[in-house]
């Protein structure tokens, strides 16, 4: 009774704490000093959402996508974008089998849990939209037969901030899709210190053991659900929601699809933070990754997203 | 102000009443028809209760319900009883009884919920019928639980079935109080009018046996024996001593050798007599709350000093009521206790002399003697108090010359035989006299802190005309028996209902006899609080009538309040009552979520010793602030976040968890040490 304070805010499912940590721990192998963005590219998968990894080359965007495919026990695909992909080479091809005397359809490489579409922003608006109406219906379809894609499923899209001449930049709409956009940074130094030392970055993958399968993932992702968002809660969701739509350095405000967004990463991050209720804390932690990208300021010499979302989240008070 | 307004709305059942709302039902009316069941005869108390047995048979045993040609049945051999035992359908009486036997036909017949509605205004209409017969403080308390009792049925029937029980208490509770201001509203502006439009209630108009405009010896008697309370009084300053304590009523100067009255003759030569004396020492003010006695005369303490204003002055300083005192009435008086009186015209002297009947031989002889010693006043009271007289209530009959008889035969009587007899002896003696009727002394309530006089204190002592010095007080009753005076007449009464002789008592003796039983003194002791919550009750709220109103409004800046504008400002008081109401509801929104508030009061605290919340940081992240600035502070901020985080964010709803938050939120002190260390609720 006395406690019943804080032990009732713990999870009360130790076993899904219990592999999510694990999860976190075992990526953690590879990518070092990232603990952060582990977390966060976890939620992102576990609210169900895909996610969009922004920064410049040899940071590891690739690695973490890998990592996570390998660590979660999922079938991964990578496909890299260039000007010349077409939409078949992403999604397959029908091919008339004479054998059979029928078109036969080939799965593209779409056909995996976790798709890395590394610089997706290389690739023409016709091809990124196969793409990213693949990720929106969770299906393709090809010479009027669907295909369903495997369950679950992700896409973690890669982008090179810079060096954008001969690019198609993801236009906003676009953005919207993806419900996380992360950039990795710099390691530290004792991070990159260790990533020095250690051995092939391949190698490592390799010998990743998985924690989970797909069946038990999808399990993870019910958990989600079941995360108890008060309407307290939501009373701060919207405050943040509607501060965008009335600030006048935003270009323009937040649409409802980014609130619900936040709301199921807020959920998923506080299950990663074993608790079984979602807090402001949590919204505050995946805000940034969750908005940044969906906000544009007014002025052209403003602050990236993210610091966008700091400054917003500094401004609303929670009710 | 808002909070008290404020209360929870639930939507109506959207099906029958169960069993339990039935028996609720019942259950009110149970008690609704136990306030009337001392007036009612027992046919009727029976017959309703077995209309009520019946319902419960059918609500909980699935009883028949009694068919059409029955139920009509019943109602015509109702209003045949009713006809029958009053005469007529019409009147108090036979309206509540008819109403009670309604009751029960109508909760009988119940189909719909629309009935059950129906029994339920009938049964607030029966409990209202209490007061047409009773207006006392008991009457109204137990109408006051009859109206709770209902209520709570009502909102039974009016919730959901599976809403618990205590709730609807709750509930009930909480709307009888938010029901206050529109009681007081509509009892300090409903017109009142003079008389009362059904009939006064029965008691108001109990005329008591008080005391007659005749005194023969013996008369007393049934007042001795009446336990009723004549009339009460509170002082303004200190109350008299008891021997002061003599409460005037009438003065009789008439005699016929036997009975004493005021005589149509007495008048006559008594008016001549002016209203006039000289008070020695400090008046007396008190008032005087006296009893519906059915006839005009009125007490006060010798001497009164004025006159109230509802009586008039008659001469020997008696007041008469301007009207019969059917009512209870309260009157402002003076006295002074102490005084001087020296005017008496001849005539005046001639009737106060006069005897119908010579006196006897013996008479005669003891007159002579103490007409030749110095004080025949003082002589008599001797004689009185040294020869075998003795006070007693039951006194043996007296032959055809009383005088004579009483003071060489019987030699027993109480005040009456005393006062007749001296005033008798005194005309024969020369010395004008004359009878004057009142109580003596009274029981002191500590409760109220008030005097008590009852019946049984009535009293008659005489007064005597010295020349030089005026009416002159004598009690012979005093001279006999001094415990009548100095203890009253309850203590009296006890010392001889243990077989003591007054006269005769040792200080100690009697002390000792009054000691009495503890349980009999916790019962008086009790009987005084009851006492003085009645005359409170009577003091404060029955005594609001037209006249108070009258003043209310005036003071309100009504010149002549008409009865429509008493109306119209009764209707705009419960309007404006109601619109402060209706706000409230619909503002609910407003409502400061209890735990948001606590959480906002337990942020001050902090705030105030320099750890401030900013506004958007969450509960977690202002934990983590406080234990690393204040380790010593995070236990108590540990369960409090934590308790508020399950509360706000976890979706939990108990509460005895935000009566527990609210608790710690208290008893927080960012000082570092905790106010109080007893247990959380």
């Amino acid at each position: 009774m006395m406690d019943a304070g804080l032990k009732k805010v713990e999870i009360a499912h130790q076993g899904v704490a219990a592999a999510l940590e694990q999860i976190v721990a075992e990526v953690e192998r590879v990518i070092f000093g990232k603990g952060e963005t582990i977390r966060l590219a976890l939620s992102c998968l576990l609210a169900r959402g895909h996610l969009l990894i922004e920064d410049i080359p040899g940071v590891g965007k690739t690695t973490l996508a890998h990592a996570l495919a390998k660590v979660l026990g999922l079938q991964f695909s990578r496909i890299q974008f260039t000007s010349d992909l077409l939409p078949a080479d992403i999604l397959g091809v029908s091919v008339y089998d004479t054998d059979r005397q029928a078109f036969r359809f080939h799965p593209g490489p779409i056909f995996a849990s976790v798709v890395l579409a590394d610089e997706i922003n290389r690739a023409t608006p016709k091809a990124q939209s196969a793409l990213l109406e693949a990720m929106e219906e969770h299906q393709v379809t090809a010479e009027g037969e669907t295909h369903a894609l495997p369950q679950p499923f992700f896409v973690i899209a890669t982008q090179n901030p810079r060096h954008q001449i001969g690019t198609f930049p993801l236009p906003e709409s676009q953005l919207d899709r993806f419900l996380m956009r992360l950039d990795i940074g710099f390691p530290n130094q004792e991070a990159e210190r260790k990533l020095l030392r250690s051995s092939d970055r391949r190698m490592m993958l390799e010998a990743l053991p998985p924690s989970t399968d797909a069946a038990r993932f999808t399990a993870l992702q019910r958990s989600v659900d079941r995360v108890a968002c008060s309407d307290a809660l939501l009373d701060y969701v919207q405050a943040l929601l509607s501060a965008t739509r009335e600030a006048g350095w935003l270009l323009h405000g937040l649409s409802p699809r980014a609130g619900l967004s936040l709301v199921r990463a807020a959920k998923a991050w506080a299950l990663l933070s074993s608790r079984e209720l979602v807090l402001p804390e949590d919204v505050q932690a995946v805000a940034p990754a969750v908005f940044g990208h969906r906000l544009q300021a007014a002025s052209d010499d403003a602050e990236d997203g993210n610091a966008m979302v700091e400054r917003l989240l500094r401004l609303v008070a929670i009710p | 102000m808002t909070r008290w307004f404020r209360l929870r709305t639930y939507r109506p059942p959207d099906r029958a009443p169960d069993r339990h709302a039935a028996n609720g039902l019942l259950l009110s009316a149970v008690a609704a028809l136990a306030l009337h069941i001392h007036r009612q005869p027992l046919w009727l108390s029976l017959g309703v209760c077995g209309m009520l047995a019946w319902r419960y048979l059918v609500e909980n045993y699935s009883w028949r319900s009694p068919g059409r040609l029955l139920r009509w049945g019943l109602l015509i051999a109702a209003l045949v009883a009713v006809i029958n035992t009053y005469g007529t359908l019409l009147g108090r009486e036979a309206g509540i009884s008819l109403l009670a036997l309604l009751v029960g036909l109508k909760i009988l017949e119940i189909r719909s919920l629309r009935d059950y509605f129906v029994s339920v205004f009938l049964l607030y209409f029966l409990t209202l019928g209490a007061f047409l017969f009773s207006q006392s403080l008991i009457t109204a308390a137990l109408a006051m639980i009859v109206a709770v009792v209902t209520t709570a049925a009502l909102v039974r029937l009016s919730l959901p079935n599976t809403f618990p029980a205590s709730e609807g208490v709750r509930l009930t509770l909480a709307i009888l109080w938010r029901a206050i201001p529109i009681m007081l509203l509509l009892y300090l502006l409903f017109p009142r009018i003079q008389g009362s439009l059904w009939g006064l209630p029965g008691d108001a108009f109990a005329a008591r046996t008080g005391l007659s405009d005749t005194v023969v010896p013996g008369s007393f008697n049934a007042l001795s024996s009446d336990d009723a309370v004549a009339f009460r009084v509170h002082f303004t300053g200190p109350a008299p001593p008891a021997h002061q304590l003599y409460w005037r009523s009438l003065v009789l100067s008439h005699t016929d050798g036997t009975a004493w009255s005021r005589s149509g003759a007495d008048r006559i030569a008594v008016n001549t007599e002016a209203w006039r004396f000289r008070g020695d020492g400090p008046p007396v003010s008190y008032t005087v709350d006296y009893e519906a006695t059915g006839h005009h005369w009125l007490v006060a303490l010798d001497l009164p000093a004025m006159v109230p204003a509802t009586a008039i002055a008659h001469p020997g300083f008696v007041l008469e009521a301007k009207k019969r005192v059917e009512q209870r009435i309260h009157y402002a008086m003076r006295s002074y206790p102490a005084h001087d009186i020296s005017e008496l015209t001849p005539a005046a002297r001639e009737f106060h002399l006069r005897a119908p009947r010579p006196a006897s031989a013996r008479i005669q002889e003891l007159v002579d003697e103490w007409r030749r010693g110095s004080d025949p006043v003082d002589a008599a009271l001797r004689f009185f108090n040294e020869q075998d007289f003795h006070y007693t209530l039951s006194p043996p009959l007296l032959a055809d010359d009383t005088l004579d008889a009483f003071m060489f035969g019987t030699r027993r009587g109480y005040c009456e035989h005393y006062a007749t007899a001296f005033a008798m002896l005194m005309r024969h003696t020369g010395i004008p006299s004359r009878l004057v009727v009142g109580y003596q002394g009274g029981v002191w309530n500590d409760a109220g802190d008030y005097l008590v006089v009852r019946q049984t204190d009535a009293h008659a002592w005489t007064e005597v005309w010295r020349d030089g010095r005026g009416w002159i007080r004598v009690d012979p009753t005093a001279a006999v028996a001094p415990e009548r005076i100095e203890l009253g007449m309850t203590a009296l009464q006890a010392l001889l209902a243990q077989g003591a002789l007054p006269g005769e008592l040792e200080a100690a003796t009697i002390r000792a006899l009054l000691e009495g039983r503890w349980l009999a003194r916790q019962w008086s002791r009790l009987g005084m609080y009851w006492d003085a919550a009645n005359t409170a009750w009577n003091r404060w709220v029955m005594a609001y009538g037209p006249a108070r109103q009258l003043r209310l409004l005036q003071s309100l800046g009504f010149e002549t309040p008409s009865w429509l504008q008493v109306a119209t400002t009764l209707f705009i008081g419960i309007g404006a009552l109601l619109l402060v109401l209706a706000a409230t509801l619909l503002t609910k929104r407003d409502k400061p979520d209890p735990v948001a508030a606590s959480y906002r009061r337990f942020c001050a605290k902090l705030g105030r010793s320099g750890l401030a919340r900013h506004a958007h940081e969450g509960p977690m992240d202002f934990y983590q602030r406080i234990s690393a600035a204040r380790p010593e502070l995070a236990p108590d901020c540990k369960r409090i976040i934590g308790l508020y985080i399950m509360l706000r964010y976890g979706g939990v709803t108990r509460p005895d968890f935000v009566d527990q938050l609210r608790w710690r939120v208290r008893h927080f002190t960012a000082a570092g040490h905790r106010a109080a260390r007893t247990a959380p609720p």
